[in-house]
C-alpha cells in the first residue's frame, strides 16, 4: 500500500509539472464523455431500459398482427372477448390486464371542463405497480365489477391544478365522460402509469363478452412469469387468437396476435434508426477521445522513456512499470470522467428542457428520466474505464517493453524506433479515418435535419390558434353527432368578438396521419406495378379558404358534400402534376385501399373536385418522398378527433380561456386540449428534429475539436519523431524543400486513406439510412467537399508547420536532437 | 577458485542482429568474479565493455553461453525474475547518474526498495537514511537532482545502489561526467565500499580509476584479451614503458 502511495505521489507530481498535457487530456475525455452521456440520456428514454416498476423488465403489450402483411396493428385494438379469452387461457403471464391507452378524458366539475389524459385500466395492473395513493385508497376488485359505483383516481398534478389542491378531494364527485364519479384517491407526484396518464378509472368488462362487441378497444398489458420469454408469450397468444379465428372466422379474419416490448406499444415517439445513429455517434466520439488521449499518453510515455528504463534497471518488473504508467492515465481518466459526468448533467438538462417543450411536461411518459441515476453513473464509469484501458493500456504496455540495456550509455536519442513509428502511423491513420467518418456523417445529419425542420408548411399562421377535440365517447358514436358538435363549436366560436373564422381539420400541418395505398383507375397504377401511398385528411368545408390556401383548380368543399352525395376529394398540386401532368385532375377517380383486406379500412372511391397549393402534412422525421396528400370533407369522412383552427382578427391574448369557455358552452363533457398558437403547434412537430440537429451540431463541433487537436498532435509528433532521421538525410544533401515535401506527401497519404475509408464509410452509412432519412444524401456532395477542405487544412497544416520548424534547425543540431 | 565465484560467465557470446548484418559484440567470454573482488573492465570504444556490463547486470540476455550469479543459473530467466535479481542482488552506478528528475533525492534512493514486497515503510526509511548518511548527503534529501552538482548526483546514485544491499555493485564509467575533484571523491567512496567487503565491477576508460581495482580485465573486439591482477598489470605496463 505504501508503495502505491509512493507511485501515486510521484504521478501527481508529474501531472503537476505537465499541466498542459494533463488539462488537455482531461478536457478531451470530459467533452467526449459529456456528449456521450447526453446522447445516452436521450436514447435511454426510448425503451432501452426496463420500466421503473417492480419486475419492469417483464412487462409486455399484446398487439394484433395483420396476417397478410405481418404488420403490427396500432395500440388499443383488442376487443373485450379476445381479452377475456386471453386472460382465461394464457399461461405465460403472472398478470394479464388491459388499458385503453390513447385518448383524453373529459372532466367537468360543474364549471370547468378539462381533458386530461386518462385511462380505464385493470385494477390488477394498478396494484402491480406497488404505488399507493397519496391520500384515499387504490382500486379494489369490486370497483371493476359491472354495476359498481363509478370511481376514479386522480394524479397529483391534476389535483393541484384542476382541483386547486382541495384537501377534501377524496369523496368529491366529478363528471367524467358525462358520468358522475367519486374521487377515491390521489396518486403521488410523478405517477403517470401506464404512459402519461393523470386520471384512472377501473376497467369494467362485461363477463363473457360476445365476439363482435366492438364497443371498446383495449391494449392488453402482461407481466411475464419469471423465466418466460416475450417470444414464448407471443407464440402462446398467437395460438389462442388463431383458435378464436377458427371459431369465429368473421370476427378475426386476417388478425393474429403477438407480444411486443411494452414501451414499443405505448410510446408515441419512435426514433428507431435515429437511436442507433446517435449511439454510433456517441461511440465514435468516445473512440476519437481514446485515440487522442492514447496518443497524448504515448507521447508522454516516450518522454518518460528514460525514467521508465531506469526503473526497470533498478528492478522494477513489467507489472510495476505498467502500473506506474497506468496510474497516470487512471488519474487523468478519473478527472476527465468526473468532469464529463458533471458536464453531462447539463447535457441531460438540455435534453429534458427540449423534450418537455416538444412533448409537454404533462405528457412525458412516466419512464422518461433525465437524472444522473445509477445507470448513467455505470455508463460513465464504464466509458471512463474503457478510455483508461484503451488509451492508457497501449502506452503502458509499450513502456514496459522498453530496451533497458539502453540505460547504459544514455539510450537511443532522437530516433524513433520502428515500433514507435509504426504505432504513430496507425494512430494517425485511425484518427484521420474516424474524423472523416464522424464529420461527414454528422454534417450530413445536420444538413438533413435542417432541411426537414426548415420546411415551409404552406400555411399562414398569423393570429391563428389550434386546439384538439376528442369525440370518442359513447355520446358521439354516430358521425352525425360528431358533425353536429363540430358545426356548433365552429359557429359558437365564430360568434365571439374578435374571432374572424374557425375551421376543423383532422391533423395540423407537419403532424402526419394514417397512410393508405391508392390506385388511379384511369392510369391503372396497380397494373403498372406501382401502388403509391397517400395521407387521407378529413377537413371542414371552409378549412382551405379560412386558412388562405390557394385554390388552383376546381372548387373547395361545399355544404353539399355530404355522406349521401358523391364522394369527393381535393388533392394538392404535387399529386396532380405527378399523375396528370399537362391535364386537369378534376373529375379523376382515386381508389383508396384498392386491395380491400379484412381488418383494414374498406376500399373507398373518391372523385377529385379541386386542386390546392401544397401543404406539408408529413411528420418531419418520417417525411418521405412519394406520400401524397388527399383531403376528404368531414361530412363524408367524420373523424373521432381533430383540431379546431381559430383565426382571430388580431393577435389574440386570452385565447385559451375564450376557446375553453366556448367549448364548455357547447358541451360541458367535451374539452378542448392543447390550445396554443398554430405556429407553436406546428413548430413542436419539428422541435425534436431541431433538438437532434443541435445535438449533431455539437457532435460535429466536438468531433472537429477532437479531430483538430488529435490530428495535429499525432501528425506533428510523427514529424517530430523523425527530426534526427531528417538531420541525417539533410546532412547527406536533402534540401529543405524535399524535407517539407516528404512530410506533405506523408500527410496526403493519410488524407487519401481517411477519405477512402472514413469518408467512404460515412457515405455508405448515409446511403443505408436513406430509407429512414430520405434527404440524407441531398447535401452529401457539399458536405464531403467542406469536410474534405477542413481535413486537408488540418492534416497538411499539421504536417507542414512542424516540418517547417524542423528545417529551421541546423542539421548539426538535428543530428543530436532528443 | 570457481567455487567462490559470485559471477561466472562461461563461453558467453552476444550477437546483435540487424536487417542484413549480425554483429558479435561479445565472443566466447569466460569470466569469473569472486566475492569481495574489485574488478576494472577496460578497453577501446566499441570493444563490448558496456555490453558485458549489461549482461552481468541482467539488463540484457546472452545469445549463448552460461551465466551463474551466486551459483544460480540466470541466463535463461524470464524478465520478471531478472528484474527481481537486479533489484536484490545488483546495484548500478551509471555514467549519466540516471536519477529521476521528478523525484527528490530521498525518493530516488527509496525507489528500488519500493519494488520489494518484504520491506515495510519503516525498514525502507531506515535503509535510505543509512545510505544517504554513508554518502554524506542526508541534508540534501528533499532536493531534486537538478539542484545538485554532478558529484552530489553521483553520490546519490551510489546511495541508491547501496540501499538495496546488493551482492555486487556495477559501475559504468562512474566518473565519466565528473571533474577530477568529484571523480576522486566518487572513487574514494567505491574504495571504501570495497574495503567493507563489497564486490565491485567497474567499466572505465580512466586508468587512474582502473588502477584502484584489484584486477584488470581488458577487452578487444568482444574478446577478453587480458585478465590479471592490477599489480601484475602495473608491472607489465612499467616494463613496457622501460623497454
Amino acid at each position: 500500500m505504501s508503495t502505491l502511495w509512493f507511485d501515486l505521489r510521484f504521478t501527481l507530481r508529474l501531472l503537476g509539472r505537465a499541466p498542459g498535457f494533463a488539462l488537455l487530456s482531461v478536457l478531451v475525455i470530459a467533452l467526449a464523455l459529456a456528449l456521450a452521456l447526453t446522447i445516452y440520456v436521450l436514447v435511454r428514454n426510448q425503451g432501452i431500459e426496463p420500466l421503473p416498476l417492480p419486475n419492469g423488465d417483464r412487462y409486455v403489450a399484446l398487439q394484433h398482427v395483420y396476417q397478410d402483411s405481418g404488420q403490427i396493428a396500432r395500440a388499443d385494438q383488442f376487443h373485450a372477448d379476445t381479452l377475456q379469452a386471453l386472460q382465461s387461457r394464457a399461461q405465460s403471464f403472472e398478470t394479464l390486464g388491459a388499458a385503453r391507452l390513447h385518448g383524453s378524458t373529459t372532466l367537468n366539475d360543474g364549471e370547468l371542463t378539462e381533458a386530461p389524459w386518462g385511462t380505464e385500466i385493470s385494477t390488477a395492473l394498478m396494484r402491480k405497480t406497488g404505488v399507493e395513493p397519496l391520500m384515499g385508497r387504490s382500486f379494489t376488485e369490486q370497483d371493476s365489477e359491472p354495476g359498481a359505483a363509478p370511481v376514479t383516481l386522480i394524479g397529483y398534478q391534476l389535483w393541484q391544478t384542476f382541483f386547486g389542491a382541495r384537501p377534501d378531494i377524496v369523496g368529491h364527485r366529478v363528471r367524467i365522460e358525462g358520468e358522475m364519479h367519486t374521487v377515491i384517491g390521489v396518486m403521488p407526484k410523478g405517477f403517470r402509469y401506464p404512459t402519461d396518464h393523470h386520471l384512472w378509472r377501473p376497467l369494467k368488462l362485461t363477463p363473457n363478452s360476445p365476439p363482435g362487441d366492438h364497443s371498446a378497444h383495449y391494449t392488453p398489458i402482461g407481466i411475464l412469469k419469471p423465466g418466460v420469454t416475450m417470444e414464448e408469450a407471443g407464440r402462446e397468444v398467437a395460438n389462442i387468437v388463431n383458435d378464436l379465428q377458427r371459431q369465429h372466422p368473421d370476427h378475426y379474419e386476417n388478425l393474429g396476435a403477438t407480444a411486443i416490448p411494452y414501451i414499443d406499444a405505448v410510446s408515441t415517439t419512435d426514433f428507431g434508426v435515429m437511436n442507433i445513429v446517435m449511439l454510433a455517434a456517441a461511440t465514435s466520439i468516445l473512440m476519437l477521445a481514446c485515440l487522442n488521449v492514447g496518443n497524448l499518453l504515448l507521447v508522454r510515455a516516450s518522454e518518460r522513456n528514460q525514467e521508465l528504463v531506469i526503473r526497470s534497471a533498478l528492478g522494477g518488473t513489467r507489472a510495476r512499470i505498467m502500473r506506474q504508467v497506468l496510474l497516470e492515465s487512471l488519474l487523468i481518466s478519473l478527472a476527465g470522467g468526473g468532469l464529463g459526468l458533471w458536464l453531462g448533467t447539463y447535457g441531460a438538462r438540455f435534453v429534458q428542457y427540449q423534450t418537455e417543450i416538444v412533448v409537454g411536461s404533462t405528457f412525458l411518459p412516466f419512464w422518461m428520466r433525465f437524472d444522473i441515476s445509477r445507470d448513467v453513473l455505470f455508463i460513465a464509469a464504464g466509458a471512463t474505464g474503457f478510455i483508461w484501458l484503451l488509451a492508457g493500456g497501449i502506452p503502458a504496455w509499450r513502456a514496459s517493453r522498453a530496451q533497458i540495456s539502453a540505460v547504459l550509455g544514455g539510450g537511443s536519442k532522437g530516433v524513433a524506433g520502428r515500433g514507435n513509428t509504426r504505432v504513430s502511423t496507425v494512430l494517425v491513420a485511425a484518427e484521420v479515418v474516424f474524423s472523416f467518418f464522424l464529420l461527414v456523417l454528422s454534417g450530413a445529419f445536420v444538413a438533413s435535419v435542417n432541411i426537414a425542420s426548415g420546411v415551409d408548411f404552406g400555411v399562414p399562421t398569423a393570429n391563428t390558434v389550434s386546439g384538439m377535440v376528442t369525440l370518442d365517447s359513447e355520446r358521439y358514436q354516430s358521425a352525425d353527432d360528431r358533425l353536429r358538435y363540430i358545426a356548433n363549436l365552429q359557429s359558437e366560436l365564430e360568434s365571439e368578438p374578435g374571432v374572424a373564422h374557425a375551421a376543423f381539420t383532422t391533423v395540423l400541418p407537419g403532424m402526419g396521419w394514417w397512410r393508405a395505398d391508392f390506385d388511379l383507375p384511369d392510369l391503372d397504377l396497380q397494373q403498372a406495378g406501382e401502388l403509391p401511398r397517400l395521407q387521407g385528411i378529413p377537413v371542414s368545408e371552409d378549412y382551405f379558404p379560412n386558412l388562405g390556401i390557394t385554390l388552383l383548380e376546381g372548387r373547395y368543399f361545399a355544404a353539399t358534400d355530404t355522406a349521401e352525395n358523391l364522394q369527393v376529394a381535393i388533392i394538392d398540386k404535387t399529386m396532380a402534376e405527378r399523375f396528370w401532368p399537362g391535364e386537369s385532375a378534376l373529375g379523376k377517380q382515386v381508389t383508396i385501399n384498392p386491395d380491400e383486406t379484412p381488418g383494414r379500412p374498406p376500399t373507398r372511391s373518391v372523385t377529385i373536385v379541386g386542386v390546392i397549393a401544397p401543404i406539408d402534412q408529413g411528420q418531419a422525421l418520417a417525411r418521405s418522398r412519394g406520400i401524397y396528400n388527399l383531403y376528404h370533407p368531414i361530412a363524408q369522412f367524420t373523424p373521432e378527433f381533430g383540431f379546431m383552427v381559430v383565426h382571430f382578427e388580431q393577435q389574440p391574448k386570452l385565447f385559451e380561456r375564450l376557446i375553453r369557455s366556448v367549448a364548455t358552452r357547447v358541451d360541458r363533457d367535451i374539452a378542448i386540449s392543447m390550445v396554443r398558437p398554430l405556429e407553436v403547434s406546428m413548430s413542436l412537430n419539428i422541435r425534436m428534429l431541431q433538438t437532434l440537429s443541435e445535438l449533431f451540431v455539437v457532435v460535429a463541433l466536438v468531433a472537429l475539436v477532437l479531430a483538430g487537436t488529435g490530428i495535429y498532435g499525432v501528425v506533428s509528433r510523427s514529424v517530430q519523431l523523425r527530426t534526427r532521421d531528417m538531420g541525417i538525410r539533410r546532412a547527406l544533401g536533402q534540401t529543405d524543400r524535399d524535407t517539407v515535401y516528404f512530410f506533405l506527401r506523408q500527410g496526403s497519404l493519410f488524407l487519401l486513406v481517411g477519405a477512402i475509408l472514413g469518408g467512404g464509410g460515412a457515405i455508405a452509412a448515409a446511403w443505408l439510412l436513406t430509407a429512414e432519412f430520405p434527404n440524407l444524401m441531398d447535401s452529401m456532395v457539399s458536405i464531403v467537399i467542406i469536410i474534405g477542405v477542413v481535413m486537408i487544412a488540418l492534416v497538411l497544416g499539421a504536417s507542414y508547420l512542424p516540418a517547417l520548424k524542423m528545417v529551421r534547425i541546423e542539421p548539426a543540431v538535428a543530428l543530436h536532437y532528443e | 577458485m570457481a567455487q567462490d565465484a559470485l559471477i561466472e560467465l562461461t563461453d558467453v557470446s552476444k550477437v546483435f542482429y540487424t536487417e542484413e548484418l549480425e554483429t558479435w559484440a561479445l565472443h566466447a567470454i569466460h569470466l569469473d568474479i569472486h566475492r569481495g573482488e574489485y574488478v576494472a573492465i577496460s578497453g577501446p570504444s566499441g570493444c563490448g565493455k558496456s555490453t558485458l556490463l549489461s549482461l552481468i547486470g541482467l539488463l540484457d540476455t546472452c545469445s549463448s553461453g552460461s551465466y551463474k550469479l551466486a551459483g544460480q543459473d540466470v541466463a535463461g530467466l524470464g524478465a520478471g525474475e531478472r528484474a527481481g535479481i537486479r533489484n536484490r542482488e545488483i546495484g548500478f552506478v551509471f555514467q549519466a547518474f540516471n536519477l529521476i528528475g521528478e523525484m527528490t533525492v530521498y525518493e530516488n534512493v527509496e525507489l528500488p526498495l519500493t519494488y520489494r514486497t518484504d520491506l515495510s515503510g519503516k525498514a525502507r526509511r531506515k535503509r535510505v537514511e543509512e545510505a544517504l548518511d554513508w554518502v554524506d548527503i542526508p541534508h540534501r534529501s528533499r532536493h531534486f537532482p537538478a539542484q545538485l552538482s554532478g558529484g552530489q548526483q553521483q553520490r546519490v546514485a551510489i546511495a541508491r545502489a547501496l540501499a538495496g544491499q546488493p551482492k555486487v555493485l556495477l559501475a559504468d564509467e562512474p566518473t565519466g561526467n565528473l571533474d577530477s575533484r568529484n571523480a576522486t571523491m566518487v572513487m574514494d567512496l567505491l574504495d571504501q565500499l570495497h574495503a567493507r567487503g563489497s564486490t565491485i565491477c567497474i567499466v572505465t576508460h580512466d586508468s587512474a580509476s582502473a588502477d584502484r581495482a584489484q584486477r584488470s580485465v581488458s577487452l578487444h573486439d568482444g574478446k577478453v584479451v587480458d585478465d590479471q591482477t592490477m599489480a601484475a598489470a602495473k608491472r607489465r605496463r612499467e616494463a613496457e614503458v622501460a623497454s
